[in-house]
Formats: C-alpha cells, structure tokens, sequence
C-alpha cells in the first residue's frame, strides 16, 4: 500500500504550483543573496553570510555552509506548509471519509502522505544551493570575491548534512501537529512560534558552558557547526568541508532521534476516524443535539411579524457600520490565533529585554525613549504578522463562512463592510500597542527604574507609530481586495515589506517613495524632544494618508460585491456614480509638494 | 408589486451559457421555478437578488431597474441563497439581530421584537441561544428562511431551500412558506416537482439557461390530458420502446418498469390512460428540449 500513496503524493505535489512557487522563492534568496555579496548590486550593498569575499570567498564551503544553514531555518515557515499539509488536505477537502474507509494500513497512508511530502521538501530547498550556484556565475558578480572552482561538494555537502536532517525534524514536528490536531493554522503560528523560541533560546544557549549540551540542544545546528570551524584560518575556510565532528554527529544524532519520536507518536495516536479525537466529537454531537421543540408545528394562521421602520439614512448606515466594525473586531480579539501571535509577541519582547540598553556592553539606564524604541522593535514583526493575516482573514471572512450571499445582499452601502474591517483592524493596533507599553513600563519596573514618562509614551506609540500601522493596515486590507485572492495578497503584501528592504539598494531611497513613511520622527532626545524632526514628520504623513485615502476610495469601489467579480471595473463606475469627482487629489498633490520640497535637506530643519 | 424580466443572458467567462433570452412575467404570490440540476436557475436567482450582472437584458421590480438601482431592490429583497453557512459561534438570536441592523432596523426594541417573533414562527426560540453552525439541516434552513424575512420585504427568493431535507422538515417548510403573505413576490426555485405542486400559483420550467414554459400548474396539466400513457413493461423492452414512443419517464415499480409515454392516442392496447401530473409535464417538456436538442445536433 505504501508504494501506490507515495507515488500519487509525488505526482499530485508536483503539479501544484505551490511546489514550484516555494522552490523559486527559495532559489531566489539564495540568488539575490549571493548576488549582494558578489557586489551584483554595486559596492553600497553589504550584505554577507559566511565570507565576505575577501580573504574567504564567496563560493567557498564555510560561506555556503553558513548561508545555506540560515536560509534553511528561515525556510521552516515553507516547510511547515509543504509538510502539514498531506494529511490535513483530506479534511479541507472533506476525502477523508472516502479515504478512511478503504482498507488502506495506517503505515502505507502516513508512511507514503509522509515519505512523498518529504521527498518534495528536499526538491523545493535544493533551491537554495542551485540559486546560490547560478548567481555566483552571473556576470555582475565581482570575479575576485569568488573563487575560481570551487571545491567538489561545497554546493551538495551542506544540504546532505544541515538541510535534509532539518527539514526532516521540522518535516516531522509539522507533520504530526498537523495530522493530530486537523488544524493546519496552529502549523502555521507553530512554525512562526518555532521560530521566535529557536532564536530566543540560542541567545540564552550562548551563555551556557558545556558545549556538547549546547550542540545537542540547538535544533537547527548553527551552535554545532560554529563550534567545529571557529578556529578555522581563511585557507581551511575556502578548501575544507564542514566535518562530521562530535559536536555536528551528536547534534544531528539528537534531533534525527527527536524526529523519529515525533513520526512514532503521530503513528500510534492516528486514528482512521472522522474526528481528530473523543473529545470533540462530543462536543459536535451536544452543538448538533436536536432539541424536542424542533418537531412542533408551525403556529396556524399566517405569519404575525410586527411592522417594522427601516432607515437607508447616513446616520442607519454609519450605525452599521459601527456594528459590523464592533463584530469584525471581537471576532479578531476572541479568535486564539490573535492571542497566540500576540502572545508570542509578548514573550519575544519580554525575553530579549535583557539587552535593552547595553551601549559596548555597558549597562545604561531602560529611560523611556530607549524602552520605546527597543520595544517597537521586537513588536514590528509581530504587528506585521497580525497586519498581514487579519487583513486577509476580514476580507475573506465572510465569503469563507459562506455567508456572504446574504450579507451582499443586504442594503447597505458597498464602503460599509470595508470601513468596517479597517476599523477593526485599526482597533486591533490600538489594543497592540496598549499591550506594547504595559510591557514597557513592566520591563522598566524590572529594571529597578521608576521614571516613567508616560507622556512620551503615548506619544510615540499613539502619534508617532500608530499612524503608520495605520497606513500599513489600509495598504494591506486594499492590496487584499485588489488582488482578490488570499494567498496571492499575503504574497503580495510580504513581498512588498521585502522589497522595501532592499529600497535604498535599487535608487529608490528617496522618502516620498517610502509609503506610510516612517514609524518614528528621528532620533529623540531628553533636551529638545524630537525638535526640528517634527514638522517634516507630519508632512510625510500627510502625504501618505493622501495617498491612503485614494486607496481606501480604490478598494471600496473595488470591494467585490456579490458572486461574480468579473464585472468589477463596471461595477466600480456605476458606485462612482455621476457625483463630481471628491476633492482630495488635489489637496494630496499638495502635500506631495510641500513633502518633496522640505525634504530635499534631509534633516528637513528648516520645513516651514 | 410584479417581477418583469426581458430578455436575459448570460454567458460565465468559462464559456458556461447560463442564461439563454430568458424572459418572465412574474406577479404576486408564490411563483416555482423548476428546473433540473445545473439549469440556471440559481444564477437567475443571483441576477435578480442584485448577486451578480447579466451580459444584456433588464429585469423591472416594478419602476425599479434591478440591473442598475441594485441599492433598491436590496431594500425590499428578502433572499435565502442555495448554500449558506454562517460566522462560527455566533447564537441565532445575535446573527438575526446583526442581519436586522443590516437591513436598516434602526430601533433596538424594534429589532427584538422582530426577531423574537421570527424565531417563534421559525421554532427556532427555544434553541435561539445556540450556535447557527450547530443547527441540523432543517432548523438551518427555518432560520436562513427567518433572515430572508428580516425588515419587510416585498421580494423574497429562496433558492433550492428543500433539497436534503427530509419529508417532515420538508412539509414544515411548505406550510411556512405557504404562510407568507399574498401581496408580496415569493419566487421558489427547486428541482423537486412537488415543492411547485404543493406551493405555487405560477410557474416556469427552465432547462439549460433557457424558459421551456410558463403558465399555472393547473392549466399546464389540463393542457396534457388525454395524452399520457402508462404501461408496465419489462425492463429489456424499454429501449425498443424509447426508439418507436415519445417516452418521458420511467421508473421501477415492484421488480418491473413502469413508462410514461407521450402521445395523442393510445400507442397499443396494453397502455392504460393517466391524468397527467405535474412531473408528466415536467417531464414531457425536459424530453422534449432534449429531443430538440439532439435533432438540431445532427442536422448541424
């Protein structure tokens, strides 16, 4: 039975185009990163894994080591989606009865879902080494940073002896809280959680004396394989590949182990049953329960409805909107993937407090402005994150609930769903950074430090920051309606935040091409505050909630309505209506020139 | 208040032609729109609840021009789509107060009373605290009839609402749709023949995007009396009879088969006369669309 299941998983996953589309986002890191080292963009670009192509080339196989070592941790998100999903697939598109009846053994079912999955795996991250390989032969990459034939396997070993026992661990880690739970998004938070816990617990690890304990308890290897080259010269760093020493074997040996105990428990406790477990199936059957009064006959005589006043007003119509918008928000705030992200946040933050405030390894006082800053900081990802997902869950919410053929078909008008989910959102922000400051001033009172100045935190949370989340939550919610396609907007969206990195690199540092702006207005100071950096701030600001505003008038004429978004631009003229255009072009373009003018002095001390 | 629609197509980008010149008159009372599955009829019913655009065609509510004054229609629409499902744990009572807020219930008092006496008449006041998603088949589709009647409505669509019901909950749902007032425009769409037997006053059967025939369930039997035929046959001679008989249905009955044959008079003595009913009509007129269709095939 194992044979037929691993074959068909090999077929079916080769001809999904995620597949390919995980394959080419791994080759095109690998690409572009080699191509910056390789000065492919220029001299101004600095980025390097492992070597930096002076002494220790580029190619050579301790910087391919390293770089295809980070590359592969950062890949677990990837992995954590190609590996939940062969078993969790058969509940989303409800096969499961069709499969679980067939006398098919539980070994052959799981071995093949398994086994085929992970042979794909190994496919889309042997992207890594082929984009790194591609680019270093590229003719913008500078010839003297590489070396001129690298040796055999600098390319093959390191995903022979990092990658595959990675991804096998997080492969079955995945796998198993996929199949066991039937939820495929506590695989994905568990991938980001995976993540956060791999990267706070390896700054706790380097404290730590033994260096065995520590290989054996880095999951991914990276304590491992330092601790083999740190005493390697330049010449063994351009001609040796990584050995399999003890601190490298243990380490593989521990968590090759701890993933075969993860494959053991998800074998033993799968069942072939239609509920992941006892519990919940007594849970549906009470929900399910019919209750005596289902069976009572309808009351003869016609139906008695009281007559009722139904208002198409302003004021009806904002009254909606602030009950859907209160709806939107408990249904983000209830739902436990926002406490879980959240949550996260929070632990993430609480646990690299223990840096704040370190200038060269001299301790400082936490003062306020330094707690913000710090705090922002290791929140962005995680405002990002709850950005990114919320905004494709409001969109979708109802057509996923598939409700949405009634809520379309109400009289309200077409801004009202999305005002109402970029409200919520926006809420959503405001509850963030409420948590934000609590873990400031907590952090502080850790600290032994009682001067708090909650005037500037309020200030640089509620003034400062969050009208740029505010914005980013307008860019994601109308990419989302837009794009029309989940999937395809969070893609959109993150691959937006990526290409903003890289900006400057690409001659597009100029800040009127950096949308929302930025989150702080300079550097603060205890004398004067934020100053001369003010004005130009809220300049910027108000150019891009201009250009926030458009969007926002895109997406609601844009915001599908009904089954069929074929007809959309049609359907966008007819809300337009044959109104006069709204004014705020023109009072955005002249916030354009006032931006542009004040920031042709950087520092912008003279904006008027 | 009376539904006129004139000459509606409409063609999905994948070249599925869901709606053939379709032209109706429909008036007040409880109208049934038959058809098998994949007919059209719940993408008539999308068009007509504002859901979704027709490629040319008007459809008037009265003066209102329910292509292009889409806001106003959803004013007086009440419409229970085909398959609905709802926001996971909300209660009953809560998602009827949300849907009455949207459709312009302004007075909280108001609302309460509206749909307390939804759920009484529904049945559902005594589960009104349970989650919708927990509800079984029937009590689903009693509380998607609730919302539909929401704020008041003056058209009501209800798409497929009996398919997958079992006959009780199927016959408590006639009678309160049969509740439901006569001054107002209830337009039923289904496939079973009896939903449109039992309901309605009017009616069309559709088939393949295109209207087969309208009139009162009544008179478009009457208008098949004296022509249909029954006989009981042997299963192995029914494909020599479809090839020399019009044949609209057949079906077993105690190991053998049972054939309704269309046609003026008797075929042979062993046919025996039957009052035609609704399914003969539907039937007869399904055959006859595909017969059409297969000879226009060859000819082509």
């Amino acid at each position: 039975m194992f044979l037929p299941i691993f074959l068909f998983e090999l077929k079916y996953r080769l001809k999904r185009p995620a597949t390919w589309i995980y394959f080419f986002l791994l080759f095109l890191m690998a690409f572009l990163l080699v191509t910056a080292a390789g000065g492919g963009f220029g001299t101004g670009v600095n980025i390097a894994l492992g070597g930096d192509g002076q002494t220790v080339k580029i190619n050579s196989p301790y910087s391919l080591t390293i770089s295809t070592m980070v590359l592969s941790i950062f890949g677990v998100i990837i992995a954590s989606s190609l590996m939940g999903n062969p078993v969790y697939r058969d509940f989303e598109y409800r096969t499961h009865p069709l499969f679980y009846t067939t006398p098919i053994s539980k070994w052959g079912y799981l071995g093949g879902r398994f086994f085929g999955s992970y042979l794909i795996a190994a496919l889309v991250f042997s992207g890594i080494g082929v984009g790194a390989a591609l680019a270093g032969v590229m003719p913008w990459v500078a010839a003297d940073r590489f070396l001129p034939h690298a040796p055999a396997g600098t390319y093959l070993w390191p995903y022979l002896v990092l990658v595959l026992p990675n991804l096998l661990f997080s492969g079955a880690l995945f796998f198993t809280v996929a199949t066991l739970s039937r939820n495929i998004l506590s695989t994905y938070l568990g991938s980001i959680l995976l993540l956060v816990a791999y990267l706070v617990a390896s700054s706790y690890l380097q404290d730590l004396k033994n260096e065995h304990l520590v290989s054996a308890l880095d999951t991914f290897g990276t304590a491992a394989v330092d601790f083999t080259t740190r005493y390697w010269t330049s010449a063994e760093k351009n001609r040796l590949l990584l050995p399999l020493s003890g601190y490298v074997l243990l380490n593989r040996a521990v968590w090759l182990a701890v993933a075969g105990a993860l494959l053991g428990l998800c074998y033993a406790r799968f069942r072939f049953s239609a509920f992941a477990s006892e519990k919940v199936s007594k849970k549906m059957r009470r929900a399910a329960g019919a209750p005596a009064a289902e069976l009572a006959p309808v009351p003869a005589g016609g139906l008695r409805l009281p007559r009722v006043a139904q208002a198409f007003s302003g004021a009806m119509h904002r009254q909606q909107w602030w009950s859907l918008t209160k709806l939107e928000f408990w249904g983000i705030a209830r739902s436990r993937y926002f406490a879980a992200i959240a949550g996260a946040g929070v632990i993430f933050l609480l646990a690299t407090s223990a840096q704040v405030g370190k200038t060269f390894d001299t301790p400082t006082y936490p003062v306020t402005n330094e707690i913000i800053e710090f705090s922002l900081g290791s929140f962005f990802l995680f405002f990002l994150a709850i950005i990114i997902f919320y905004s494709g869950e409001l969109v979708w919410r109802e057509r996923q609930a598939g409700v949405s053929q009634i809520t379309d078909a109400v009289p309200v008008p077409s801004w009202v769903p999305f005002f109402s989910k970029l409200a919520a959102l926006g809420l959503v922000q405001v509850v963030l950074l409420v948590v934000v400051m609590a873990c400031g001033l907590l952090v502080q009172t850790f600290k032994g430090y009682f001067h708090y100045e909650i005037g500037l935190y309020v200030q640089a949370l509620f003034f400062y920051e969050l009208p740029f989340l505010l914005l980013m939550c307008v860019l994601a919610m109308v990419t989302q309606v837009v794009v029309n396609n989940k999937y395809l907007g969070f893609f959109a969206v993150v691959a937006y935040y990526v290409a903003n990195l890289f900006r400057s690199q690409i001659g597009l540092g100029h800040r009127l091409f950096s949308y929302a702006g930025a989150p702080t207005p300079g550097p603060y100071s205890d004398m004067n505050g934020y100053g001369h950096f003010l004005p130009a701030f809220w300049w910027v600001k108000l150019l891009w909630a201009g250009v926030a505003v458009l969007l926002v008038l895109a997406a609601t004429l844009l915001w599908v309505r009904g089954t069929d978004a074929t007809g959309r631009l049609r359907e966008a003229r007819r809300r337009w209506g044959p109104a006069a255009p709204p004014p705020w072009p023109w009072a955005c373009s002249s916030a354009w020139a006032r931006a542009a003018t004040s920031s042709t002095t950087p520092t912008c001390s003279t904006s008027t | 208040m009376a539904l006129t629609i004139t000459n509606l197509s409409k063609t999905y980008p994948n070249g599925t032609q869901a709606l053939k010149n379709v032209s109706l008159d429909i008036p007040n009372g409880m109208f049934g729109l038959l058809g098998p599955n994949g007919a059209g009829k719940s993408s008539l019913m999308r068009t007509i609840a504002t859901l979704q655009d027709a490629d040319t065609g008007s459809i008037m509510l009265d003066d209102i021009d329910v292509l292009h004054n889409k806001e106003a229609v959803r004013r007086v629409l009440g419409y229970l789509p085909q398959e609905f499902g709802v926001y996971p744990s909300v209660s009953a009572e809560d998602l009827l107060d949300h849907f009455a807020t949207l459709k312009g219930i302004a007075s909280r008092k108001e609302r309460q009373e509206m749909v307390g006496a939804l759920l009484h008449q529904t049945n559902l006041y005594d589960v009104r605290k349970k989650h919708v998603g927990g509800y079984s088949g029937g009590m689903k589709q009693r509380f998607g009839i609730a919302q539909a009647l929401l704020g008041n409505p003056r058209l009501i669509i209800v798409d497929e609402p009996t398919a997958g019901l079992d006959p009780a909950e199927r016959n408590r749902f006639h009678n309160l749709l049969s509740e439901i007032g006569e001054n107002l425009v209830v337009i039923l769409s289904t496939h079973i023949v009896s939903d449109v037997s039992d309901l309605c006053r009017h009616m069309a059967i559709i088939n393949k995007g295109e209207v087969l025939l309208t009139g009162d369930p009544l008179s478009v039997m009457n208008n098949l009396k004296g022509k249909i035929w029954k006989k009981l046959i042997e299963k192995a001679e029914l494909p020599a009879l479809q090839a020399s008989q019009q044949v609209i249905s057949s079906r077993l009955f105690a190991g053998k088969t049972v054939v309704h044959v269309l046609a003026d008079g008797a075929p042979d003595s062993g046919f025996e006369a039957v009052s035609p009913d609704l399914e003969d009509v539907y039937f007869s007129e399904i055959q006859q669309y595909e017969a059409r269709a297969k000879n226009g095939a060859v000819v082509a």
